[in-house]
């Protein structure tokens, strides 16, 4: 039976129509129907599909085809198709296919997935072409795609879970731990004051020795106890509510730091030299904390010399990196993973003072920026501590507190690296910088 | 030359009549009730501005013949998604896949707009010829009737009708838009005339 193709293409060779030929040139399957839906062609890539060669298939009927009921309402829209020229299109969410071949190339589905199109032929009004995709790959890929998405939503559900866990277990230990220390105040202050009144009123000419050296110690170890209390306060006060953050000029913050440190950098003679710092958006009085503990440490561990502290900062594209170092008795590599935990004190009470809290409240305001701490493992002499600070507010969202912890550990950034970067601090600091070395 | 206000009635008509039928097919295709209405037609040329967004999902199906243009379902990118997810059944819904968005959508396309072009067909006593549908994401209307507009020269009116798509207590809202082509202005008056006489 001559279609409008064999009109347009007329010339037969070997007894093959030109028509039928370029129908057997698509790379994807093509079929004619005619109105009663009987097969009029078949092409190459159907015959191939399905291994039914066109001299079978044509002029069976659709309906004998693929007898499955379920298939009627599509065999009545292409009938529309012939009747109305409107085109219909069958998509491989709705009808997985329209002829049933077997999946090809080993893919995970049985059956082919098709998307299949079908028009009427102009000028054949009685004729329609069904073209046939084979979209199998891409439906496979796309459900392994989804499979992978399911278990990435998933696991990223669960790490939300356990960060909304430590989150709340880390606000119930702060809570917890200001209010014990609030509380432990209160009957240490009495302590105290009875102790006092205790010197005060016993004579010191008949108590015993040993007991005048019992109380100069209950005195001692009360003053040491709330002096301890004070900083467990201090410190769980940090690990509360987020600050509001404003424009902070770190020059200014070091500058004020080593004011109110003056007595001690002129009893202990010691030099600084401050690099150009940043200007970031912060907690001022955090920040201030922070440098207070920095520098502090690095005036009281040091040994018969004056000490020596230099302060620096580098830049990258989303952070600063601010090193305090010195040349005091330096930090035993062995304790460099401990030292940011609270009450971690790495000498003895009579050789240097203090309750082993400074380094941890340093993590807080650091970790309260979306910053981290680390202890720098290649210091050329006594210890270099070394703080990052987001350049921007976004960042320093992202990194809460309880992910922070984990980003404790030292960079593998060498001093090289550090001393060119130190270059890369912006012009307006520089023109703020202190003089070198000050004494 | 401009459509006349009862250009424009007997279009919303035939407009009604295809979508009418549209969600007969639609229900028979999905397994399960669905109402589409017109609330609203209109007359815009192509500065309007819902015409300019790229934010979105359309399905075009141009015809030719003595009537030519473009017809094009079209959504905002949130209301096409939720729409095919109510058939991709897809949670959560973000993972359609453009595949299957492409997919879902060309085919409800399809039935909606073969809907309205066959009832316009049918109306004006045209033999028309119809394109297949495409699925084109984040063009704008205008850009999109811009490139379809094959040899002719310009253009004409372009008449927006809001659909609304009612499944399961679930409104999602839409567009059918009909670009014709200036040239078949007249001829579409003239056939609509004789519709409305």
């Amino acid at each position: 039976m001559e279609t409008a193709l064999e009109t347009i293409a007329p010339t037969s060779i070997n007894g093959v129509s030109q028509a039928t030929m370029m129908l057997d040139l698509l790379p994807i399957g093509a079929l004619i129907v005619d109105r009663h839906l009987v097969v009029q062609r078949w092409n190459d890539k159907l015959a191939e599909w399905s291994g039914l060669p066109a001299d079978e298939i044509v002029g069976m009927s659709l309906a004998d085809l693929i007898p499955d009921a379920k298939y009627e309402s599509d065999r009545s829209r292409i009938r529309q198709v012939i009747e109305t020229g409107l085109p219909a299109t069958f998509s491989p969410v709705f009808h997985k296919h329209l002829l049933p071949f077997p999946a090809r190339h080993g893919l995970d589905c049985d059956e082919m997935i098709q998307q299949t199109e079908v028009r009427r032929i102009p000028g054949d009004e009685g004729w329609a072409i069904i073209t046939i995709q084979d979209v199998s790959y891409q439906y496979v890929q796309l459900e392994r795609l989804r499979e992978k998405s399911g278990k990435l939503i998933a696991a990223n559900a669960e790490i939300a879970r356990h960060v909304e866990l430590l989150t709340a277990k880390n606000q119930e230990l702060d809570d917890f731990a200001h209010v014990a220390s609030h509380d432990l105040q209160e009957p240490l202050r009495a302590i105290s004051i009875l102790v006092d009144f205790l010197q005060e009123d016993l004579d010191t000419e008949t108590i015993s020795e040993d007991c005048e050296r019992y109380l100069k110690q209950l005195a001692e170890a009360s003053t040491r106890m709330r002096s301890l209390v004070r900083d467990v306060l201090a410190l769980s006060r940090l690990g509360g509510v987020d600050r509001d953050h404003t424009s902070v000029d770190l020059n200014d913050v070091v500058r004020q730091v080593q004011t109110d440190l003056d007595l001690r950098i002129a009893e202990s003679r010691a030099i600084f030299q401050v690099d150009p710092l940043p200007v970031i958006q912060g907690d001022r009085r955090l920040l201030s904390q922070l440098f207070f503990n920095l520098i502090s440490n690095s005036l009281k561990f040091v040994v018969d010399r004056p000490p020596k502290i230099r302060i620096a900062a580098l830049e990258d594209d989303s952070e600063y990196t601010i090193a305090v170092e010195d040349n005091g008795i330096g930090i035993d590599p062995r304790y460099i993973s401990k030292i940011f935990d609270p009450f971690q004190r790495l000498h003895r009470r009579q050789d240097f003072s203090g309750n082993g809290i400074g380094l941890a409240v340093c993590e807080q305001a650091v970790t309260r920026h979306g910053g981290r701490i680390w202890v720098h493992p290649d210091a050329a002499q006594g210890a270099e501590i070394r703080f990052t600070l987001p350049k921007s507010a976004e960042a320093a969202a992202e990194r809460t507190p309880a992910v922070a912890a984990a980003w404790r550990v030292p960079t593998s950034c060498s001093r090289s690296t550090w001393s060119a970067g130190a270059e890369c601090v912006s012009a307006s600091h520089r023109q703020e910088a202190e003089p070198d070395w000050q004494r | 030359m401009e459509l006349s206000v009862d250009d424009t009635d007997a279009l919303g008509e035939i407009i009604n009549i295809g979508v009418g039928r549209a969600a007969s097919s639609l229900s028979d295709l999905l397994g399960t009730a669905i109402q589409l209405q017109i609330p609203r037609i209109r007359i815009a040329d192509g500065s309007d501005e819902e015409l300019q967004s790229s934010d979105g999902i359309s399905v075009v199906q141009g015809f030719a013949g003595r009537v030519a243009g473009n017809a094009l379902l079209a959504f905002s990118n949130e209301s096409g998604r939720k729409l095919a997810n109510l058939f991709g059944e897809c949670e959560p819904a973000e993972m359609l896949d453009s595949f299957e968005l492409a997919g879902i959508l060309s085919e409800l396309g399809n039935i909606v707009l073969n809907g309205v072009l066959g009832s316009l067909a049918n109306a004006i006593g045209a033999d028309l010829v119809f394109q297949v549908p495409e699925f084109f994401l984040d063009e704008s209307i205008t850009s999109l009737i811009e490139q379809r507009r094959g040899a002719s020269p310009a253009t004409g009116p372009i008449l927006i009708a809001d659909a609304k798509f009612s499944v399961d207590d679930l409104d999602i809202e839409g567009s059918v838009v009909i670009a014709f082509s200036l040239g078949s202005l007249q001829s579409l008056s003239e056939a609509l005339e004789a519709v409305y006489q």
